[in-house]
């Protein structure tokens, strides 16, 4: 029997109407300084999209993978760890976190009374909010009120406290600070010439992510990038260990 | 900074549309992402945005943009694992879509998933009635014909 592409086509876009739930603006209002925090915009099931995905890739980063060395961030004071997979292809992760992961929420769809006690606590820690606000999975906008500390402060507290999720890892200010080593590590190597990605937000664990930078195929080169890359990370007490093949 | 209100009918407006044509370009979860980002843009950037003539339009390219930043290489279309194992989805359509060339994908997507006009999906797409015709044209041909190659293979 011929396949009816039209009816196929139709029934593809009702799946994914399905799977993709309204993206709905959530008004956050500090009442201490009575100002709106922008921008929070997610909806309740949203908070499903905090678990863990597939990581992008970017070419920078598969090439810089696909290398025979890896570079493994371990963590120093700032608490950085980020383990690069070798050669991976297609399966695997990307990124892992050896050791940190700095926080996560798991959240069901919340019932009514859950969602009221979730707005009752987070009324209590002075915010006003509508619904509840998922944080973005990628890089937080400028201003976004998840770069405010005290707010995923009392998101975290109230998520728990209204039985709707867990939370756990790093406090609001580990997370701050792993973000200032992200941009801090990825400006400093670009000030230096290299080609380096957009930090991306970890997927579970909310902090900033640097990317890697691709390895030039030149051996001095390449071992000025590594040099240049430990220059940058010292001053955020990074160690860059090389992973030989 | 708009108020609640004029924020709230600005989105109750735009994002409808904004969301599907960045689920036809992106997937459902990236471009539900990118949704929120360029919702996000137009917060921040309301003046600008309430300025424009297709505000759904040009957030579709802020938000593209804005995904395009973190994964700049052409991704898979992530339909194919969405709708991999859905009841009533022939497994070769899906196929055949993440085959397809991204703007005849998006253009199908657009019309014959979502039931959006030609001439919507021209604005959305910031191209002429004409382009979205073109690829409409190709892209069906091309479903058409992989699905028939299958068919009689089988």
């Amino acid at each position: 029997m011929p396949v009816d592409v039209d009816e196929q086509l139709r029934r593809v876009g009702d799946h994914l109407d399905r799977l993709t739930p309204e993206v709905r603006w959530i008004e956050v209002v500090d009442r201490r300084s009575e100002t709106v925090l922008p921008p929070t915009i997610g909806a309740l099931d949203t908070l499903a999209a905090v678990e863990p995905r597939a990581p992008r890739r970017s070419p920078a980063r598969a090439r810089f993978f696909a290398a025979a060395a890896a570079i493994v961030l371990a963590g120093g004071a700032a608490g950085l760890s980020i383990l690069g997979s070798r050669g991976d292809g297609d399966g695997g992760p990307l990124l892992a976190t050896a050791t940190n992961v700095a926080w996560y929420a798991t959240v069901a769809a919340a019932e009514p009374d859950e969602e009221a006690a979730y707005q009752a606590c987070m009324a209590a820690a002075g915010y006003d909010s509508v619904a509840i606000g998922a944080p973005p999975i990628g890089v937080i906008p400028a201003g976004s009120v998840w770069a405010n500390v005290d707010y995923e402060r009392a998101f975290r507290h109230c998520i728990v406290a209204a039985g709707l999720g867990e939370v756990a890892g790093d406090t609001p200010e580990e997370v701050a600070s792993k973000n200032a080593t992200a941009i801090g590590l990825t400006t400093c190597m670009r000030s230096r010439g290299w080609d380096m990605p957009e930090p991306t937000r970890h997927p579970v664990a909310g902090y900033l992510v640097p990317g890697g930078p691709t390895i030039p195929p030149d051996p001095t080169a390449a071992a000025k990038q590594l040099a240049d890359l430990r220059a940058c990370g010292e001053p955020y007490g990074v160690d860059v260990l090389v992973d030989e093949p | 900074m708009p108020s609640d209100e004029e924020f709230g009918a600005f989105v109750a407006e735009v994002e409808p549309r904004l969301r599907r044509a960045l689920i036809a370009t992106l997937g459902s979860t990236d471009g539900r992402q990118a949704t929120v980002d360029a919702l996000s843009w137009a917060w921040e950037h309301w003046t600008k945005a309430t300025a424009l003539d297709h505000p759904a339009a040009y957030l579709y390219r802020v938000g593209r943009t804005a995904f395009r930043r973190h994964a700049p290489r052409p991704i898979p279309f992530r339909v194919i694992a969405e709708t991999a194992e859905v009841e009533g989805v022939d497994p070769e359509i899906v196929a055949a879509l993440s085959a397809l060339p991204e703007q005849q994908r998006v253009t199908v997507m657009l019309v014959h998933a979502f039931g959006w006009s030609q001439r919507e999906t021209a604005t959305m797409l910031g191209v002429t009635p004409s382009t979205v015709q073109a690829h409409l044209a190709r892209a069906m041909q091309r479903l058409r014909s992989t699905l028939e190659v299958h068919e009689d293979a089988g």
